[in-house]
């Protein structure tokens, strides 16, 4: 109930379309703490000044209180009509720190300043965005579970100028989400040994990669520095890459199906993922079989990237 | 609630401890707090703040670690102490305001965070808001909206800590100029009630300068040397003509040896008028300044009686109440031919008794006179052409006298100020046996050019004589005017022979600075009429000047919450006003991703031009063409070197036309 009264009078709604512009219905202002006892001393001055019968004091007090309504426009304005973002978040393992990086942009000419941004569970994060400028904020979350991790919503907040008065909203900008891999057993288990050329059936027409030269091909993103023909880059070519066709020689097969059957999905997931990263640090090539999914042996950041994917979405159904 | 520092450059970290420069703010926004207090509280005590005020700079300036907290402890129980011994009570005005000073000093030896700052700088604005309950001028006003626009910018600097001094000053200065309409509109429309809510303490008020219930040779001449202003009046239509400007005050009909006093007898009083009332020939508004005596000042006579006043049996006008507050009346003033033809002859009586003894020349000398005179209108007529005929001077430096003045003034020294004058000739008009007495009150008054108001200050007191004649009742005769007739028409500084000391004010070197000093009257006045005095029957004066008639609190409350509102709306208009991009370029590449956007294909955060083209172009193939040209020609213009008109026109039309 609560939350559904939350929902209508915040307008929360998820994965909005980005980039989210606070409009007028959606920023909520509130005194302050200290707004509240202002309030009080501006009152507590008024029955003085009308005791009294004092014209000056009159003055003075509505004064102080012109300034405080000024102050909520003030802060007011400081937050209406921000837009916000999410930006593309690196992976992180389960166990780290996520950083949920957000992009603010200020679409008028004038500064705000001290907009503080927080996600649930996390501590908030200040910032300024000059006038018709973005600027980049990074959240910090810690990330429990392997999967996305999607925060709640992104509370927006800011005293300026004079801190009497609160202005907050809540947005929550699509592809704001982490994805993170799992936790990487600890301690680390030895790598499977490895297998011989042509077994385990179909393995065998992943082979793409060997020992033996069979030439150059142009240099591609994910191609290790060993693969580099640095020769032929000191000649002044384009980056190339050296192509070597496995002669049937082992090969690394990581396989879900062949782990110890007392162990339970995440430990496997787990000690999956910190094969991989063992077999992509060590250079090797190796491939990865999960109940649905099999990928074949490769190498590089971007095989490294690819099977840890789908490592940390492993039955999580609906997510690619 | 911790803040963290993080890598993006524009972060700020707020965090709850106060910095060194959010600090010095703090101890600037006290400081200027106590400055309109300076002259208003006793030394002791702003001393004592100062002291406290300059540890903590001191300690500021040398980055060192505040005072320690038994210290801080042990000095609050002496200023509580303090204040207990100086005012014997800590409740009440004084001893409260001085609480507040002392406090606020200690507390600003004790304030590390941001929520200390925010109690302090209250305190700072309630102390400054103090000041009022002891002078209201126009200067303490001005002085306590600096110190609220310093607090305010201590108060920036707290809440956003990496702004420098200027910043933090204009955004203040700003949230004061767009306070000022939503001030004007609760000053001119909250209801003001007349009366206080429970009244004035007792030492709201102490004894100021003015006119006393007796006269001794000089004292009036003492009164002279003042500039202070006594009253201001404002003549609806026409002004009389300056000679007869005579501000009744006082009347004085006893004399004790060289002391004349007003007289118990003629101090009961009407609470309507004791004559027909007349056409009025002068009607005015009187601004009082307080005096703490319960006379008002008008002309003779009045025909109406301002509101909680009375007239005394010697036609004074009264207040029912001490005159502690500045004090706004309109009266009408006509002449009453034959007033006080049947004075009771008790009254008679009492304004011819001289004392038993002394001045025997001048009693002599009145009884010549009268064995000339057959009426008492010829012997007025002798006393007076006496003193013009004979070397008698006019002068604010009379000789002292000794016990018979009477006859040392008119017969040795002959020199005087108008109390000599009326003194010497009420008396000589005693002796003789017509009934007189003298008048106190103010002659004259100088008129602003500025605002039409007459200032009468102390210097323009004087004195003047009343002769009762049988026929047509109490008659005004004034002896300063025969020998010194300037002083009547044109004023004490034209009277007076040259050198001698006279209030600043009235000085006439200047004309440049009498010139200045009228502007500056003028504002005070109007600051006085229309801030200081700004009460409910202004207020009702001036809701129906605008068309409001019968103005209540609920019509009051009504137009209040209405102009409030409009108010707030223009205001948020301004919140909500945003500036468009200026960028021509950016404004046609925003009308193409528009429409994109509407077709499920918004470009994201991320994205620049050239891979949006390239998503656009995959998902939407009859597309590819249009898009690839449009973002060639955003890319080339707003990011190449030198753009130029065509492409513009070009990129706009293709804007324009373009359709997914």
């Amino acid at each position: 109930m609560r939350a559904r009264f939350e929902r209508w009078l915040f307008r929360l709604s998820k994965d909005e379309a980005a980039p989210v512009r606070l409009n007028y219905r959606r920023v909520f202002v509130l005194p302050t703490r200290s707004g509240l006892f202002w309030a009080v001393g501006v009152l507590v001055m008024l029955v003085g000044a009308i005791n009294y019968n004092l014209g000056a004091a009159y003055i003075f007090v509505f004064l102080l209180a012109g300034v405080g309504n000024a102050a909520i426009l003030h802060t007011f304005r400081n937050l209406v009509d921000l837009e916000v973002s999410a930006l593309y978040n690196e992976p992180v393992f389960a166990g780290q720190l996520a950083q949920v990086r957000v992009s603010l942009h200020n679409p008028r000419k004038d500064a705000r300043h001290g907009i503080r941004l927080s996600l649930e569970g996390s501590q908030a994060v200040a910032a300024d965005v000059p006038g018709g400028e973005s600027c980049t904020v990074s959240l910090p979350v810690p990330a429990r579970q392997r999967g996305w991790l999607v925060p709640n919503r992104i509370t927006l907040e800011t005293h300026f100028p004079i801190g009497l008065i609160r202005a907050w909203s809540y947005a929550h900008p699509r592809n704001l989400r982490v994805l993170v891999y799992p936790q990487p057993e600890q301690p680390p288990q030895a790598l499977p040994a490895e297998q011989p050329a042509g077994e385990a059936g179909g393995h065998a027409r992943s082979a793409r990669a060997g020992d033996d030269f069979a030439g150059l091909r142009p240099w591609r993103r994910g191609d290790t520095p060993r693969q580099m023909a640095w020769k032929a880059v000191a000649r002044g070519s384009n980056p190339v890459s050296k192509l070597f066709e496995s002669s049937g020689t082992a090969r690394l097969w990581l396989s879900w199906a062949e782990l110890p059957g007392r162990l339970d999905t995440e430990a496997r997931l787990s000690r999956l993922t910190r094969w991989c990263l063992d077999a992509h640090a060590s250079g090797r090539e190796f491939g990865l079989t999960l109940p649905d999914l099999e990928i074949e042996a490769g190498s590089g950041a971007q095989h490294l990237e690819h099977c840890l994917r789908a490592l940390a979405l492993h039955g999580l159904e609906g997510e690619a | 609630m911790k803040w963290l520092r993080l890598r993006t450059a524009s972060a700020a970290v707020p965090s709850e401890a106060l910095t060194r420069p959010q600090l010095g703010w703090l101890i600037a926004a006290s400081a200027a707090a106590y400055a309109p207090h300076i002259g208003q509280q006793p030394v002791w005590l702003l001393s004592a703040c100062l002291l406290l005020l300059g540890l903590r700079a001191l300690l500021w300036q040398q980055r060192r670690p505040t005072a320690p907290r038994w210290l801080l402890v042990a000095l609050s129980v002496a200023a509580l102490g303090a204040v207990l011994i100086a005012y014997r009570q800590i409740f009440g005005r004084a001893p409260g305001v001085a609480l507040v000073a002392l406090f606020l000093a200690l507390k600003l030896n004790e304030t590390h965070s941001r929520r200390d700052a925010h109690v302090l700088v209250q305190g700072a604005l309630f102390l400054t808001f103090a000041t009022f309950l002891t002078v209201q001028g126009m200067a303490t006003t001005l002085l306590a909206a600096l110190s609220a626009w310093i607090s305010l910018a201590a108060l920036c600097a707290a809440t956003h800590g990496t702004r420098g001094v200027r910043d933090n000053l204009l955004r203040s200065g700003r949230l004061l100029l767009m306070a000022i309409p939503a001030m004007l509109v609760l000053f001119v429309l909250f209801p003001r009630i007349s009366a206080p809510l429970w009244g004035l303490p007792l030492d709201a008020h102490a004894g100021r300068s003015g006119l006393s219930d007796s006269m001794a040779p000089g004292s009036i001449a003492q009164l002279s040397l003042s500039d202070e202003i006594a009253f201001r009046a404002k003549f609806d239509d026409a002004q009389p003509a300056q000679q007869d400007l005579y501000w009744r005050g006082p009347v004085l009909s006893q004399l004790e040896g060289n002391r004349w006093a007003i007289s118990a007898r003629t101090r009961h009083s009407f609470a309507a008028l004791p004559y027909t009332p007349r056409n009025a020939q002068a009607r005015y508004e009187i601004t009082l300044e307080p005096h703490g005596k319960n006379w008002l000042f008008a002309l003779d006579y009045p025909q109406s009686l301002p509101e909680g006043s009375t007239l005394s049996a010697d036609y004074q006008l009264l207040a029912r109440k001490a005159v502690i507050d500045r004090r706004r009346y309109a009266v009408e003033s006509a002449p009453v031919p034959g007033l006080g033809r049947d004075e009771p002859a008790a009254i008679l009586d009492e304004t011819r008794a001289l004392p038993r003894l002394g001045n025997p020349r001048a009693r002599r000398f009145a009884r010549e006179l009268a064995a000339r005179a057959d009426t008492p209108r010829a012997l007025v007529a002798s006393v007076l052409s006496n003193f013009r005929e004979q070397e008698f001077t006019y002068t604010l430096e009379p000789p002292l006298l000794g016990d018979d003045a009477i006859d040392e003034f008119l017969f040795d020294t002959r020199r005087g100020f108008c109390e000599h004058y009326a003194a010497a000739f009420v008396y000589l008009m005693r002796a003789a046996g017509v009934p007189a007495r003298i008048v106190t009150g103010y002659q004259g008054g100088e008129r602003n050019p500025v605002d039409g108001y007459i200032v009468v200050r102390q210097s323009d007191a004087h004195a003047w004589a009343e002769v009762w004649y049988a026929d047509s009742g109490w008659t005004r005769i004034d002896p300063t005017a025969a020998i010194q007739p300037s002083r009547i028409e044109r004023g004490l500084a034209q009277a007076l022979p040259r050198g001698e000391p006279l209030p600043f004010m009235l000085r006439a070197d200047f004309d440049m600075l009498r010139a200045l000093r009228f502007r500056w009257d003028a504002l005070a006045n109007a600051y006085n009429q229309w801030v200081i005095g700004y009460d409910a029957v202004r207020q009702r004066e001036l809701m129906a000047r605008m068309g409001m008639r019968d103005a209540d609190w609920q019509k009051l409350a009504f137009w209040l919450v209405g102009l409030g509102a409009l108010l707030l709306a223009v205001y948020t208009l301004w919140a909500l006003r945003q500036h468009a991009p200026r960028d021509p370029w950016l404004i046609a590449w925003r009308r193409v991703t528009r429409k994109l956007a509407r077709r499920g294909l918004a470009q994201e955060a991320w994205e620049g031009p050239q891979a949006y083209c390239e998503r656009v172009a995959a998902a939407r193939g009859d597309l590819a063409a249009a898009m690839k040209q449009i973002a060639a020609l955003y890319c080339a213009g707003r990011y190449g070197p030198a753009p130029d008109n065509t492409a513009l026109t070009e990129l706009r039309r293709l804007a324009r036309h373009f359709k997914p």
